[in-house]
């Protein structure tokens, strides 16, 4: 623990988490959890410590000695496929005196050698070369001193996640009810979801949550921070148009996580502009009629697993002349201090899509959500103001809380869907910000939670 | 690039065997050559960091097909190699 960044300092959070804790029914939340050096360290150790992120997708590690470094907060872990072909996610550290074994983002080798003593690790973690050994570590215990996994490991049709908390409920149970959700988006076809190409990094001044609060369902600001999309016509008004009642679909209070679509009337087809062959597909998966109705009228599908994975199933054009492609952009949104974040974007198509149709993909999700797409230009900027704003001694002294009451009681004409087939609350409207707050409601739960395993001791496997 | 019957394809073509190729990961990083004998060829497997190399006949190199991936981590139970520290 570190013990001591203070007793004030820590009590500062506590206030702001009791004060947070008496707005939320209100919609209310303060700006400083936006960008502050003592909520940012108790959120690296009660959200990225305890829960389930998301590592990486199967379809990355084809073949086995493939290996990516990837992120739990702020640790570095390597996501490795072994020669055995089992998954593992391990700490990026040497067990002899910590250096760091991968140096580079990705390869594929059979075994890890740390550039500092030369211990050499076989790619499933164990630990198999020491040198001079004989001369100097003949008692060594080996099978004591391989990597460190994550403390647990599971997969949902392709998606890795990790945590750091032993105690942590299953994968199963931590995705919930959105499982039903995130079945639509990645369990399409029988083959599921490939990767295509490297994941594109950028970093970003704004806090992880902008992000992550964003893709819940903040369906009014396209019409003002993406307004020049619509105007040239990169995306259409049905995809990313207009608030209202008109298709638009919240759903919040699902176990933490959120979802917003944009679907057709009932009746009508649209399949995220996905062509005819993998539509007959897409019948003949694993989706339930209700689950498959949500995609045939899909327009566009985007949720955040708390806390930082995000996705959007959408389609955009590369270039006006051309047609629109359908895609699924994964993304995390890694901390990397107080108002500072990495984002990461993944671009995903069916597997059974032809090469060329993934090329297109490819490319028309580059044009929109990436780096150099128009969309993620638009909200680096828009965002990088809340966590100024959060940052600032205005935020502190004044007391300076956001807004989230869009669409509350009092607030907005919907009800939640009295006949919903799926779970959560259902709202038949994007006027609103349910799902945001539902994000902070559950953000909000894990930075107060009691200490991991304090309410029910379970003894330590080891 | 052209697939063998593993699927895999071969990314390295048109390698003139005399001077060979290196490969290499971030862990290690060696340079495979054909060497002739009076009578034969065999390959050189060189370690460009720590100097080693050896020459491995068809009939040694055939039997390292039917090896698990166990047996190249006892090779590497002494990371180094025999007379580094």
């Amino acid at each position: 623990m570190s013990a001591d960044a203070g007793t004030a300092e820590r009590s500062r959070v506590d206030v702001l988490l009791e004060q947070m804790g008496a707005d939320l029914d209100r919609g209310l939340v303060p700006a400083e959890v936006f960008n502050d050096p003592s909520v940012y360290e108790r959120e690296l150790r009660q959200v990225f410590g305890r829960c389930w992120v998301y590592i990486g997708h199967e379809s990355e590690l084809p073949d086995p000695g493939d290996y990516h470094v990837r992120m739990i907060g702020e640790d570095p872990f390597v996501f490795v496929r072994d020669e055995a072909g089992v998954i593992r996610v391990l700490l990026n550290s040497c067990r002899h005196r910590g250096s760091v074994i991968c140096r580079v983002d990705s390869g594929n080798t059979s075994h890890f050698r740390c550039p500092y003593h030369a211990w050499t690790y076989k790619n499933d973690g164990s630990l198999i070369g020491v040198p001079a050994r004989q001369n100097g570590y003949r008692a060594l215990d080996m099978e004591e001193w391989g990597l460190i996994p994550a403390a647990q490991v599971d997969s949902f049709h392709g998606l890795v996640f990790a945590t750091l908390d032993p105690h942590a409920p299953s994968l199963h149970d931590y995705l919930g009810k959105f499982r039903w959700y995130l079945e639509m988006q990645v369990a399409l076809t029988k083959g599921g979801m490939e990767v295509l190409g490297e994941p594109h990094r950028w970093l970003i001044d704004a806090d992880w949550k902008s992000g992550a609060e964003n893709f819940t369902g903040d369906s009014s600001h396209t019409q003002m921070t993406h307004r020049s999309l619509l105007e040239v016509g990169i995306a259409d008004q049905a995809g990313a148009g207009k608030t209202g009642k008109a298709h638009g679909l919240h759903v919040n209070e699902c176990d933490g996580h959120a979802i917003s679509m944009r679907v057709l009337a009932e009746g009508e087809e649209r399949w995220f502009d996905y062509p005819k062959e993998l539509r007959v597909q897409f019948e003949q998966g694993a989706l339930n009629e209700a689950q498959l109705d949500l995609v045939r009228r899909g327009v566009v599908h985007d949720g955040t697993v708390f806390p930082n994975m995000s996705f959007i199933h959408f389609s955009a054009r590369e270039d006006i002349e051309l047609p629109a492609r359908p895609f699924l952009s994964i993304r995390t949104w890694q901390p990397r201090g107080p108002g500072h974040m990495e984002v990461w974007s993944w671009v995903l198509a069916p597997r059974e899509a032809s090469p060329e149709f993934k090329e297109s993909v490819y490319r028309a999700a580059m044009a929109s959500f990436s780096p150099s797409g128009a969309f993620e230009q638009d909200d680096a900027i828009v965002w990088n103001g809340v966590a100024r704003t959060g940052g600032s001694l205005a935020a502190e002294l004044q007391g300076i809380r956001f807004n989230y009451q869009m669409g509350m009681p009092g607030m907005g004409d919907a009800e939640p869907l009295a006949d919903w087939p799926g779970p959560g609350t259902a709202w038949p409207s994007n006027s609103g910000e349910s799902g945001l707050r539902t994000f902070h409601r559950r953000w909000f739960e894990q930075m107060t939670a009691p200490a991991p395993g304090a309410a029910s001791p379970v003894e330590d496997k080891e | 690039m052209t697939a063998d019957d593993t699927g895999h394809d071969a990314s390295v073509t048109g390698v003139d065997w005399r001077f060979g190729v290196e490969i290499a990961n971030e862990f290690a990083s060696v340079r495979l050559r054909l060497v002739d004998t009076p009578t034969g060829i065999r390959l050189e497997i060189y370690s460009l960091k720590l100097g080693e190399r050896i020459h491995l006949d068809p009939v040694a190199l055939e039997s390292l097909t039917w090896q698990s991936p166990e047996l190249f981590s006892t090779f590497l139970q002494n990371p180094l190699g025999p007379e580094q520290h």
